[in-house]
């Protein structure tokens, strides 16, 4: 029992109990979902009813929080620097006078490019605001000037109205972006830490090795998908991640793709001896597989050659198809990424079965030679 | 400390070439590679599909502006709403524009017309960026008709422009025009890398031999400044990545850094006892210690729990964003003082838990 315990409890840790912390903690900790109340610093240098106006649109958005008001251009980029701020609007003297005698004055907006998760979201926000107030004094001009009825006068200032669709995360959630596949990711870790120092050659031989392979193979592709599946249990029923797929779908790649992370995590612990270093080789080579995977930053975005090194790395079939099976219910590629699983666990198997045959009859040539 | 006994740890150091090419080559490996993989500062040439339901002049010189931007790369043209969902559900386009019927028609008769953009949100980084560049194309075109539609009632061009363009909207980014992920992640990743490999490095070596604590961990922690302060020159020499701030400045910081994990490393060390343990949790920790770091969601959108136990936890939410502002920007946040003093304080407890440990594994 003490014995299965030692066994058991760093696995455990790593391929349940890290991964289940950090994914409550982090889907709390994304608990707004949207990135809200973006710092912004304004400056008015112009101070009319109309200004006021514009300002208070941004102010009356849940998007925006204004920070600061400034007495300068200058000071909101200042502002910016110290991180005080990130979004600026700088409205420019004389703003209102130069309106009403059709000068075409310029706002300016700042946007903070190191912070790419709001310098979008931000870039569109404001824009829509500012869009808004124009063509509604552009709707009085064209009144005013050219007796327009009111629907007219909005024809001919936005001629085409833009509606936009977000499909699969409409709210543009950051649990539902980020959370399941950078959790199965972190689960992905454990898992193949766990086994790159189960099967070792020289500690057993010939069928020994391969019952102790398929074994431990199927016990910890279990795990994984059993801690895969607790998490997304987790996400859907308490952080509100839809659940828009079919679950035995779910279970059967989540198995085919801890099966491939097993495979290739127990090919590299046959060919290195030893156990830490192991662990360190299969570390480096599934710790980026986040990235390089095209979670984040897409395949198609990265050079050629990464996205052909992407194409040894599990995670890049799995990822995505986590996150479209929840949002969407569907995967175009699920039978492309099953039959790859399948052809990883069997190019690792039998890679590390002739391995294995290999080193150890090297082992025992080594020893007859001794013994001679 | 004495200098005989830091020789002598350099000596065991360099002795074992795993250290450096983990501690030193590994950091700047990982430099290089992901910044080349996110080498391409735009996400460009994004795919689109098409819906053209009224084949007009207009329809078409719309679907032109698209095609004719970088953004985009027209790919697919669908014959109908279906199609349309179907190619963008199966990520075959990332955003699709429908143009409806009798658009051309409903615009010239003042009746208006309707054109819509349907985006993948599941991907936030690119949805957003898809949209942002699709709208300033419709706004733009919007402007063109507006101002054609004033010509024709005999307003001078000059005054139908200022007339459409009431006011101009301007938007400068600062710092990284092209909103890049390299200049996004790299700068605040080069201190998680060197971090994780000084964990996995320093701890090991801890476990496999405690004497010299004193004179082992400075050189760990020098040496791990040094590899940030070359990482730090990567970024800015080889991906040309614009770094404003002090790589002496930046460097030193880690170094102060690296002394408050100390007591966090010592503390593993001595509760895992075991080389293998110890990487295996060293590694496990670097994805939670950046997600949790307020670097991919914001500090200031953190709420105050987890914030306290991230921040009595694990020392990286105290410097990785400051840090990272201060080398692109050149200028420390504000707060920054406040931070330090909170990241020193965290440094003194755990390494007063780091020294009982010791001094109970050395009793032992």
């Amino acid at each position: 029992m003490k014995k299965a315990i030692k066994q058991w409890l760093m696995p455990l840790i790593l391929i349940f109990i890290i991964p289940h912390i950090i994914n409550i903690g982090a889907c709390y900790m994304m608990n707004d979902k949207q990135i809200k109340d973006i710092p912004m610093a304004v400056y008015m240098g112009d101070q009319t009813a109309l200004t006021r106006q514009i300002v208070q649109s941004f102010e009356d958005t849940e998007t925006f929080r204004i920070v600061k008001y400034a007495d300068s251009a200058d000071e909101v980029e200042a502002s910016m620097a110290v991180g005080e701020s990130v979004y600026g609007l700088v409205i420019p003297e004389d703003f209102t006078k130069d309106l009403k005698k059709y000068k075409s004055p310029t706002i300016l907006t700042l946007i903070d490019g190191t912070q790419l998760s709001s310098a979008a979201f931000t870039r569109i926000q404001g824009t829509e605001i500012l869009l808004t107030t124009k063509i509604g004094g552009m709707i009085n001009v064209f009144q005013a000037k050219f007796d327009l009825a009111t629907e007219d006068a909005l024809h001919t200032a936005a001629p085409i109205s833009i509606t936009t669709r977000l499909l699969g995360n409409p709210t543009r959630n950051y649990i539902n972006f980020l959370l399941p596949g950078m959790m199965a990711s972190l689960i992905q870790i454990g898992l193949a830490m766990s086994t790159a120092s189960i099967v070792t050659v020289g500690e057993h031989r010939g069928l020994d090795f391969e019952k102790c392979y398929f074994k431990q193979m199927l016990l910890y592709a279990m795990a994984g998908t059993l801690s895969i599946l607790l998490m997304v249990l987790v996400q859907t029923t308490f952080f509100e991640v839809p659940f828009r797929g079919n679950i035995l779908g779910l279970i059967l790649l989540t198995f085919a793709f801890c099966n491939a992370v097993v495979a290739l995590s127990m090919f590299l612990s046959t060919i290195i001896k030893n156990k830490v270093f192991a662990t360190q080789v299969v570390a480096v080579f599934f710790i980026p597989s986040s990235i390089i995977g095209g979670y984040t930053w897409p395949l198609v975005a990265m050079p050629l050659p990464i996205q052909k090194l992407a194409t040894i790395m599990p995670f890049t079939y799995y990822g995505d198809f986590l996150r479209s099976w929840l949002l969407e219910g569907n995967y175009t590629q699920y039978n492309h990424s099953l039959v790859t699983f399948v052809l990883m666990i069997a190019i690792g198997a039998v890679t590390s079965l002739m391995m294995n045959r290999l080193l150890s009859s090297k082992v025992v040539k080594e020893a007859i030679v001794l013994e001679n | 400390m004495k200098i005989s006994r830091f020789i002598e740890e350099i000596k065991k150091f360099f002795a074992t070439p795993k250290n450096i090419v983990i501690m030193v080559l590994g950091p700047l490996f990982f430099t290089c590679l992901f910044g080349y993989v996110y080498s391409n500062d735009y996400l460009n040439r994004v795919p689109m599909a098409v819906l053209d339901m009224d084949q007009s002049s207009l329809s078409r010189s719309l679907i032109d502006k698209f095609d004719d931007n970088e953004r985009y790369e027209l790919n697919y043209i669908v014959s109908d709403m279906g199609e349309l969902e179907s190619v963008i559900e199966s990520k075959e386009a990332v955003i699709g524009l429908f143009i409806p019927p009798d658009f051309e028609k409903d615009i010239k008769s003042k009746k208006g017309a309707t054109a819509a953009m349907i985006i993948d949100g599941t991907n936030i980084a690119i949805g957003n960026n898809a949209m942002a560049t699709g709208s300033e194309i419709l706004n733009t075109v919007n402007a063109g008709i507006t101002i054609s539609f004033l010509e024709g009632k005999s307003v001078p061009p000059r005054l139908a422009s200022n007339y459409a363009q009431l006011f101009k909207m301007n938007s400068r980014t600062l710092w990284d025009e092209k909103l890049s992920y390299k200049t996004y992640i790299l700068p605040g990743m080069i201190l998680v890398l060197v971090q994780q490999l000084f964990l996995s490095i320093f701890v090991v070596n801890y476990i496999e031999d405690r004497s010299n604590l004193v004179e082992k961990s400075l050189l760990h922690i020098v040496i791990g400044a040094v590899t940030y302060g070359l990482c730090f020159l990567t970024l800015k020499k080889v991906l040309h990545i614009s770094l404003l701030g002090n790589v002496f400045i930046a460097s030193g910081l880690v170094f102060l850094y690296l002394c408050c994990l100390l007591g966090i490393a010592i503390t593993i060390g001595k509760v895992l006892n075991d080389r293998l343990k110890a990487t295996q949790f060293c590694m496990m920790m670097s994805l939670p210690s950046f997600l949790t770091a307020g670097y991919v969601w914001p500090a200031f959108k953190m709420p105050v729990l987890i914030t306290g136990v991230v921040k009595a936890l694990w020392p990286l939410i105290y410097l990785v964003s400051p840090l990272r502002d201060y080398i692109i920007k050149g200028v420390f946040p504000v707060g920054f003082q406040t931070t330090l003093l909170g990241l020193v304080i965290f440094g003194i407890l755990w390494m007063t838990i780091g020294v009982k440990a010791f001094k109970k594994t050395v009793e032992v």
